[in-house]
């Protein structure tokens, strides 16, 4: 402990240094705006400052990525809450309760429990890392194909409480999710399937230009559907919360975050199974659960913490063992290795500053975005403002552009306008379009990790080892819970009428 | 009723007009683009080069190509716009430069993937293959076979490795990025030359398959040697003329008996369309040698236990023919 904080202490004093602050704000800034823009994910981001750090001395070059990363990390938040599109899958979560929450007039509020939900998590995620890298990283490593599978089969048990009353509508669409993820190349055989010739689809479909057809499209859509000339959005509370206000949903925050680390840490969908199974038990917890997807504080307090800790918990196996656990944290490996750096074990004892002026400037970077965030948020929201027949050809353009950049193609852009249509028939029938995207996610991680494990231990691997057993009957007991409930109180009602 | 018409209608004319933009680049894409015709005696560009990779950010040859160019930069005062083509098995990318004029201002910065995918999936190639002059492998990375470091303490190697495979056919699980591809060919070629079968097993990237062996989820991996650096793994094999400077304890294939097995690695590099002025491949040629001569480029490829090389046009070509033979004759064995 003394020698984290010897180190930590050691990092501090590169990061109060003008050129570390200049560099971690002008990440923070650029990840933020980066991030706001439907379409650009916190890898693209990261990936676009990359090359302005071949000439820093390592750790600047560190201090730039991470500002940006954490900044856009935060910045998906923007856009998930004032024009429902998330900028990755995760902030698909955000988006459940933000953007309800800001069509019903709260938009100040709904801006400002993301922004302290995402530092707060952010700085939960940064201590669990420093405090916890090596271990947590060694029981990543214990995880075989078959917890992957029973992690995401608990991920998609989430659906259950998702749909609430609609649950065969949730489950309609989880389903249709995971079928769409049949497309592509076989991951074991490499079988083509549903390809119909188009090389475009070998590698199945985009997820990024399908989360913002599904979500920002779809509710375009449906919005010019029922547009009514001279309509506005509810009278909007652009103000941001008092401090005091945000103590109420500190629980929300705290569990989300350490949930968020925690399942962030397994390398492939960790932040995205971990926003949705976060939201999934602060609704459980909730003492009013019933508002969860119709605007709920907790709903975004829940998404954004552990959205933002997962960061922290995808810089677990890259420091410890030098496996990058997300998108984001392969061009940091990238960045790192372009200096020569080898991350592993072996960094924290020959490399203690680069590390912890790493650690350092996670804490600084979650400053700058308070701070950023603060100023920016009352520009933010004055998005709302714009007449509709400003704004939502600006979503339009913005959601084209954003899904073109992904892959540099046209495909991406058909890709998205198909399921802009589907987001808006889904919308018009009550069918939700948040399961359709933890199917897309999840369903390829599933399919790989269930066949990989057939091929390593055959069908005992999911009988036979504890961890899978556990997990699984966790999954069963989340979706038999609220049905054998609702049984017992119908049964207790009936005896009492008797 | 008039609400559904009018969003009908607004739906119906944007998506016209998307689909109408998507088809006209495609076709511009797919339609044969204007070849050179006049070859400069002497190649000096005038507007930025984009460098289309088929990795996304932060991948190996994204990574790689970046730096390239970066250094590039002290020998010419040319810019260099590294851009990610991801998807469709590679060929996205391919696609995208095979769209755009051959006139020397887009490059395709590839790996042998893209020649495995090729084949695989039984593309043209008298357009993929042939539609590009090879212009310059510019990294070989050595095949390694890696166990974990408590093994090796425990008196594992090599021929160990071969020996619990004997003992259990088919059940020694080696870890590979993706079944029919280069690194599952090398193990199957480690497998035919010593006389065993293991289990191949796809972990999708090198440093999943690092995590499975880390993990115990896989016996052995497939991989290449940057694989095993920082990591609690070691090199058991390497496919190299002499033991690898950083890996002085790992036996080369040759050294372990199997002298077949010491050339094979994956390589990468870059090519441009068939077409493409003469003078700008010299121009390119000669930037390449510079570069693959630059202190930094030789230490960033040392760092990460990698061969920098710079092999040109015909000796490059034969490289690529000699990925298609050995694709092509795995994926007959393996039926797929």
């Amino acid at each position: 402990m003394m020698d984290i904080l010897v180190n930590l202490s050691a990092g501090f004093s590169i990061m109060f240094t003008p050129m570390a602050i200049l560099l971690c704000l002008l990440g923070v800034f650029a990840g933020i705006t980066f991030g706001a823009i439907p379409g650009i994910s916190p890898s693209m981001a990261v990936a676009l400052l990359l090359p302005m750090t071949f000439n820093l001395p390592p750790i600047l070059g560190m201090v730039l990525l991470l500002g940006a990363y954490k900044g856009a990390n935060y910045g998906g938040s923007v856009s998930a809450v004032l024009i429902n599109t998330p900028g990755t899958p995760s902030a698909a979560v955000t988006a459940f309760d933000g953007y309800p929450m800001t069509k019903t007039g709260r938009v100040g509020e709904a801006m400002g429990i993301s922004l302290y939900a995402s530092v707060f998590g952010g700085i939960i995620g940064t201590v669990v890392l420093i405090l916890f890298a090596r271990p947590l990283a060694l029981v990543a490593l214990r995880f075989w194909p078959s917890e992957y599978f029973a992690l995401t089969i608990l991920g998609l048990t989430t659906v259950a409480t998702m749909g609430g009353k609609n649950w065969q509508k949730a489950l309609v669409a989880v389903v249709f999710g995971l079928l769409l993820n049949t497309i592509g190349m076989d991951p074991i055989a490499g079988t083509r399937r549903f390809t119909f010739g188009d090389i475009r689809l070998l590698d199945g479909l985009s997820l990024i230009p399908a989360i913002i057809g599904l979500f920002a499209l779809g509710e375009l859509f449906y919005n010019i559907e029922h547009y009514v000339k001279g309509t506005k959005f509810d009278k909007l509370a652009y103000k941001l919360p008092k401090l005091s206000y945000y103590l109420t949903v500190w629980k929300n925050i705290v569990r989300a975050g350490v949930l968020g680390t925690i399942i962030g840490i397994f390398p492939g969908a960790g932040g995205t199974i971990a926003a949705f199974i976060s939201y999934d038990v602060e609704k459980r917890f909730s003492k009013n659960p019933e508002e969860f997807g119709k605007g709920s504080p907790e709903g975004v307090a829940a998404a954004e913490s552990s959205n933002s800790a997962s960061a922290g918990g995808a810089l677990v196996p890259l420091l410890a063992l030098g496996i990058p656990g997300s998108a984001t944290a392969a061009v940091l490996l990238g960045s790192l290795l372009v200096h020569g750096l080898n991350p592993g074990p072996e960094m924290f004892v020959k490399e203690p500053e680069l590390v912890y002026g790493m650690f350092a400037s996670m804490f600084m970077a979650n400053a700058f975005i308070l701070l950023v965030g603060l100023l920016g948020a009352k520009l933010f929201v004055r998005v709302t403002d714009l007449k509709k027949t400003i704004l939502y050809p600006l979503i339009f353009t913005f959601a084209i552009v954003g899904s073109y950049a992904v892959t540099s193609s046209m495909y991406s852009v058909v890709v998205c306008v198909v399921f802009g249509v589907i987001g808006w028939i889904f919308r018009r029938y009550g069918y939700p379009s948040a399961p359709v995207v933890l199917g897309i996610v999840l369903g390829s991680l599933a399919e790989l990790s269930f066949r990989q494990a057939l091929i390593i231990g055959g069908i005992e691997s999911f009988y036979k080892r504890p961890l899978t057993l556990i997990m699984l009957a966790i999954a069963i007991a989340a979706v038999a819970a609220p049905i054998v409930s609702k049984r017992m109180k119908e049964m207790k009602e009936r005896t009492e009428i008797d | 009723m008039k609400n559904i018409r009018r969003s009908i209608g607004f739906l119906a004319v944007l998506v016209t007009l998307v689909m109408l933009g998507a088809c006209a680049r495609e076709q511009a894409a797919s339609a044969p683009a204007p070849e050179a015709t006049e070859a400069a005696a002497t190649w000096s560009p005038t507007r930025p080069i984009t460098v289309i990779t088929h990795v996304g950010s932060g991948g190996g040859m994204d990574v790689a190509s970046r730096l390239f160019f970066e250094i590039a930069r002290e020998f010419t005062d040319a810019t260099f716009v590294v851009e990610n083509v991801t998807g469709g098995a590679t060929m996205n990318a391919s696609n995208a430069v095979l769209g755009r004029p051959a006139d020397g201002y887009t490059i395709f910065a590839m790996a042998m993937s893209n020649v495995n995918n090729v084949v695989s999936n039984d593309f043209d190639r008298s357009v993929y293959i042939d539609g590009y002059h090879w212009l310059a492998k510019i990294q070989k990375d050595p095949a390694a076979v890696i166990i974990r470091k408590s093994d090796r303490d425990a008196g594992m190697d090599f021929e160990g490795i071969i020996e619990d495979a004997r003992r259990r056919p088919g059940q020694q699980i080696w870890a590979v990025p993706v079944l029919g591809a280069n690194k599952h060919f090398e193990a199957l070629m480690i497998w035919e030359a010593t006389g065993v079968e293991g289990s191949a097993v796809p972990f999708v990237s090198g440093p999943q398959g690092a995590a499975a062996v880390l993990g115990a989820s896989a016996d052995v991996q497939m991989g290449n040697p940057f694989n095993a650096v920082g990591r609690d793994l070691w090199v058991a094999a390497i496919a190299s003329p002499e033991r690898m400077p950083g890996f002085e304890d790992s036996p080369t294939f040759a050294e372990l008996g199997y002298p077949e097995l010491n050339n094979e690695h994956i390589w990468r590099g870059f090519a441009v369309r068939q077409g493409t002025p003469p003078a700008m491949i010299e121009w390119m040629e000669d930037l390449v040698t510079k570069v693959s001569e630059h202190p930094r480029w030789l230490k960033f490829n040392a760092d990460n236990a990698i061969a920098p090389r710079a092999v040109f046009g015909d000796d490059f070509r034969r490289i690529v023919d000699r990925t298609i033979e050995v694709t092509e004759y795995w994926l007959n064995e393996l039926d797929m």
